[in-house]
């Protein structure tokens, strides 16, 4: 029974148990040379109660220093505990105590690291026989919290990840049809990029899109080609682990969490008690400004969207911009595969909104037809006055594009 | 230099869907001459600066077609 793939390297869950019987020690701030020993490392730490840090593998030498980081670090284990079947290796993770810290993907700028207890970053994992069967396409960075997620859900159900994560689209379709991945979770310019298909994947009957803010019109995409999939909007992140899920990009805040989620000058605001124990965040009140822009869609209902980050609107001449705005309509062009809105500063209007691009293949654009296309359909102010065609929109590590 | 410039400033004309010149003159304003807001002046500094490595606005505003020529 295999646990992991990743391009001609297999785990099993048996080599798993050979692993954490025979090793005495882990390392506490592994920067991994491959998924396979990340995995064998981590597994050890939590069979045996450790503490450890997920570092990602390209943490600069800057980020470890500001963040008094040891790296490489072998940490000794006095009488490890010994695993005989899948079913102990699995109950010996569900229930450890092991405290994992984790970074975010430095998208703002910096990195700021986070320590959950196990219990909190798996309270959302669903156990059941019905999952027993799930393989998974692992498309987001492992040591993120999202992968992390994954993680859980695959190996607390005995399930097969299969690794995809930044891989090009054919070797995604490959490993799709190969493995006849069930569930794939990653971020919605994982999906843009796979978009569009010749064909359609029956095997996927679940898809959940987080990470990043979705919209409807990825999701009726992803739908035409994933006929059997159910698909999942999820909202998280590393300071508060999964909080909502959705169908579609409406979100309701749950009876139970009434009181515990409030919006403030349109900014989502989280109660601690949503996400556990921390003394790592600034409080208001006992509330956490999230940083995310929401807008209500029905108050009585708690029906709610995100609109975009607080510190991502770009200022225009007095105008606010937000890029996901004029993102969502320009992905919506047939020939347009993927697009990064973002400001650069300027002498005349403070900033001035810039567009990148990436076509489909075979296709061509010219700047006035993206200027004409979005005529109408968004203020003028909005519109890209800086327009680049590129071959490829450059990701983050999370695998979300890079916010300039 | 002037080619590069009229190509530009054609460039936001089509943009705007205006029709575009078919030569420029030093002495015509931005504002007036050329009708171009403070959009299509944010518009006109990136590419000029893409194209020459300028910004024209760089210390303080300009008006005509004359004053571009001057910084470049």
């Amino acid at each position: 029974m295999l646990f992991l793939t990743d391009r001609d390297v297999s785990l099993s869950y048996k080599e798993i148990i050979q692993h954490t019987n025979t090793s005495k020690a882990y390392v506490d701030c592994y920067v991994y040379p491959d998924l396979k020993s990340y995995f064998l490392n981590w597994i050890f730490a939590l069979v045996n109660q450790q503490n450890i840090a997920l570092m990602d593998s390209d943490l600069s030498p800057k980020e470890i220093l500001e963040n008094n980081l040891t790296i490489n670090q072998v940490v000794a284990v006095s009488d490890p505990k010994k695993i005989s079947t899948v079913d102990d290796l699995v109950d010996a993770i569900r229930y450890s105590n092991s405290e994992i810290t984790l970074f975010t993907s430095g998208t703002t700028g910096f990195t700021r690291k986070f320590t959950h207890p196990l219990k909190n970053l798996i309270r959302k994992i669903n156990v059941s026989d019905e999952r027993r069967n799930d393989v998974w396409g692992f498309a987001f960075n492992p040591t993120h919290v999202a992968g992390v997620q994954v993680f859980f859900q695959a190996i607390l159900n005995r399930n097969l990840l299969v690794n995809v994560f930044m891989e090009p689209k054919e070797v995604v379709i490959k490993a799709i049809n190969d493995h006849k991945i069930t569930n794939l979770s990653s971020t919605p310019t994982f999906y843009r990029l796979l978009l569009p298909l010749s064909q359609s994947f029956d095997s996927v009957k679940k898809i959940t899109i987080g990470g990043e803010k979705s919209d409807n019109h990825l999701i009726s995409q992803l739908e035409n080609f994933f006929p059997n999939a159910r698909i999942n909007n999820v909202y998280g992140s590393t300071e508060t682990g999964p909080l909502f899920s959705s169908q579609n990009d409406e979100f309701v805040v749950l009876e139970k969490h009434i009181g515990l989620v409030k919006v403030v000058d349109d900014e989502l605001y989280i109660h601690k008690d949503l996400f556990g124990e921390t003394t790592q965040l600034n409080l208001i009140n006992d509330f956490y400004a999230s940083g995310d822009l929401v807008e209500w869609l029905d108050e009585g209902k708690r029906t709610f969207r995100f609109t975009s980050r607080k510190n991502e609107l770009i200022n225009v001449g007095g105008y606010k911009v937000n890029p996901y705005e004029v993102e969502d309509e320009l992905t919506q062009h047939p020939k347009i595969r993927n697009v990064r809105v973002f400001g650069k500063a300027n002498a005349v209007l403070g900033n001035v909104i810039c567009c990148e691009i990436e076509l489909l293949p075979d296709s061509e654009m010219k700047e006035e037809d993206v200027r004409f296309f979005l005529n109408g359909k968004i203020q003028n102010f909005k519109i890209p006055r800086k327009i680049s065609f590129v071959e490829k929109i450059e990701l983050t590590r999370t695998g979300k594009k890079k916010i300039v | 230099m002037q080619e590069r410039l009229l190509t530009i400033i054609n460039s936001i004309k089509r943009n705007k869907f205006e029709e575009p010149f078919s030569q420029i003159t030093p002495e015509q304003t931005l504002r007036e001459d050329l009708n171009f807001d403070s959009f299509d002046l944010a518009e006109l500094t990136v590419k000029i600066e893409e194209e020459f490595g300028v910004d024209i606005f760089e210390d303080g505003l300009v008006s005509s077609v004359h004053e571009i020529y001057s910084k470049l």
